[in-house]
Parts: structure tokens; sequence; C-alpha cells
């Protein structure tokens, strides 16, 4: 099953609303096909933009909570109105970080790659990133990770984030520019 | 009761769950707080946005793409993350069962 963003066809969308429909007249259990269909590119995306496997996970499901008690609001994409829910997950997660001075380290690292081997493999550079990714504002964040992790092109993260290619073209631009320079001394 | 703001196209930026003015804050706030080193060289950027790019002109940015190669494959790597299997049963274990 694909697991990644964004939905690739209208026929994807139309499955994703027929199981929708049957949530709201009272078969709720419908509603794990679509947790198992995003729950991944999802996952990724919060590891990526909190640093740590377990608020990742908090918000996670705490998003999925949340479609699921709102499921009748969901006008358009289902993949993309859930993408916003936890996207405002992490950042609201970051905001109250800030506000707090809570000095906040990621928890290690992400702890659920493929296999143990993967898991062994973590480089300093995953750690080095991960502690640089944190150290630019989130919105440039966001724009890089759906580019360079995700793979999406600037078209599918317009249509995600209901924001211009122009707009998030300067966003990854500038992320570049700003991890480029955390970076370089140490490993260009 | 509280409720949750879901679509943020209203009121707020889509997707971000910002104002406009909040996000202007923020990207001024980047020009003060992001780190200048070296810029990305343009041919870097059209190459990393999987645009054409002359072999001459990534060979002048060598060491950048260097940095850029690993940072790509560590990208990879997390691009192969999957939900732990506990957090798939804890979601699907709180979906409440049958009519709502």
């Amino acid at each position: 099953m694909k697991q990644s963003f964004p939905t690739p066809s209208q026929e994807q969308a139309d499955a994703d609303q027929a199981i929708i429909d049957r949530v709201l007249a009272g078969e709720t259990d419908a509603f794990a096909t679509l947790v198992l269909r995003y729950q991944d590119p999802l996952y990724r995306h919060a590891v990526n933009m909190t640093g740590s496997p377990d608020v990742a996970e908090d918000i996670l499901q705490n998003s999925f909570i949340k479609a699921l008690n709102h499921l009748g609001e969901v006008r358009g994409r289902f993949d993309a109105w859930v993408f916003r829910i936890v996207a405002n997950g992490c950042k609201d997660w970051l905001k109250n970080i800030r506000r707090s001075h809570v000095s906040y380290e990621e928890d290690d690292q992400p702890s659920s790659f493929d296999t143990p081997e993967e898991a062994m493999a973590r480089t300093e550079l995953a750690s080095d990133l991960t502690r640089a990714l944190n150290q630019i504002p989130a919105n440039m964040r966001e724009a890089f990770l759906m580019k360079h992790v995700e793979g999406l092109s600037y078209e599918e993260m317009a249509d995600l984030l209901g924001s211009t290619v122009g707009a998030l073209k300067m966003r990854v631009h500038r992320a570049r520019e700003a991890l480029q320079a955390l970076l370089e001394e140490r490993y260009a | 009761m509280m409720m949750d703001n879901l679509d943020p196209r209203e009121h707020v930026a889509p997707a971000t769950g910002v104002t406009p003015a909040a996000q202007a804050d923020e990207e001024m706030a980047l020009d003060r707080e992001i780190p200048r080193g070296s810029r990305t060289s343009a041919a870097v950027h059209a190459w990393l946005d999987g645009e054409s790019v002359g072999e001459a002109q990534l060979a002048a940015a060598d060491r950048e793409v260097a940095l850029w190669r690993q940072i790509d494959q560590e990208a990879g790597r997390r691009r192969r993350m999957t939900t732990p299997t506990t957090l798939t049963d804890r979601i699907i274990a709180a979906i409440p069962k049958g009519s709502r």
C-alpha cells in the first residue's frame, strides 16, 4: 500500500471519501483503513518536525482522534486535511516549547527505522542534521522536510499546504542556506 | 466546549495555523536568527530541485555537492521510517466500535 503524500489520484481521493461516508454512517471501524493508509508519512513528518519520536507519537495519536471526531468537516482531500492537523499539532508543540523556555534536545533520534541494522547505523550526521533542523524556523523546516524527506514536488507541497509554489521554493532555499551554514564546516 | 480549529483557512494562513502577521514575524526572525555561512550556489539549488545542471557547474561546487549528497542519504534513510506498531495499535484501539 502506498503511504506517501500526496494522494496520487482522484480514484484514491474517492476511495478515502467512501471510507469517510462509512465512518459517518456509524461504521467507525473503517477509520482504521485511513489510519493505516496515512500514518507513515504523518509520523515521519512529526518525528522530523519535533525531533522526538515520543512527542511525534502523542501528536499523531491526538491528531487521528481529532480527525475522527471532526470527520464531518472534511472538505476536499482527506490526506491534505489530516496533514494540516498533524502539522498544526507540531507547530503548537514547538510554540509551547519556545514559550516555556525549555531547552529541548531531541531524545536521541528516530527509533523506528526499517531494520535494527539501520537503527544501529545512525550517523553523526543524523544527529547533527536533527540539531540543525531544530535551529531553523518551523515553516522552513516543514518545507525542507516535505521536499527532501518526502520527496514532493513544489506543486504537491502547495496543494497540501495551501501555499504558492514561489513561497515554498523560497522557504526550501532559505532552509538549505541555513542548514548548509550549520553543517558545512564539519561535513563539506 | 472548546473547539479545535481544524481548518486553518479560517482566519489564519492555510495549513500553517498562524496568522499572516505571525508568519511575517517569523520570516523576519529568520533573517536575524539563521546562521550565515557561504551561500548555497544557484547551481546546487537547481540540482537539488531536480533541474538540469551542467557537470562543470556542479564540479565548481564540489564541496557543496558532497555535503548535500550526505544530507540526501540521511533524508533517504528518514524516508524509510515507519510508524511503530505499538502506536498503530494504540490509535486503532482508541477508535470507538460501531455506531458513534
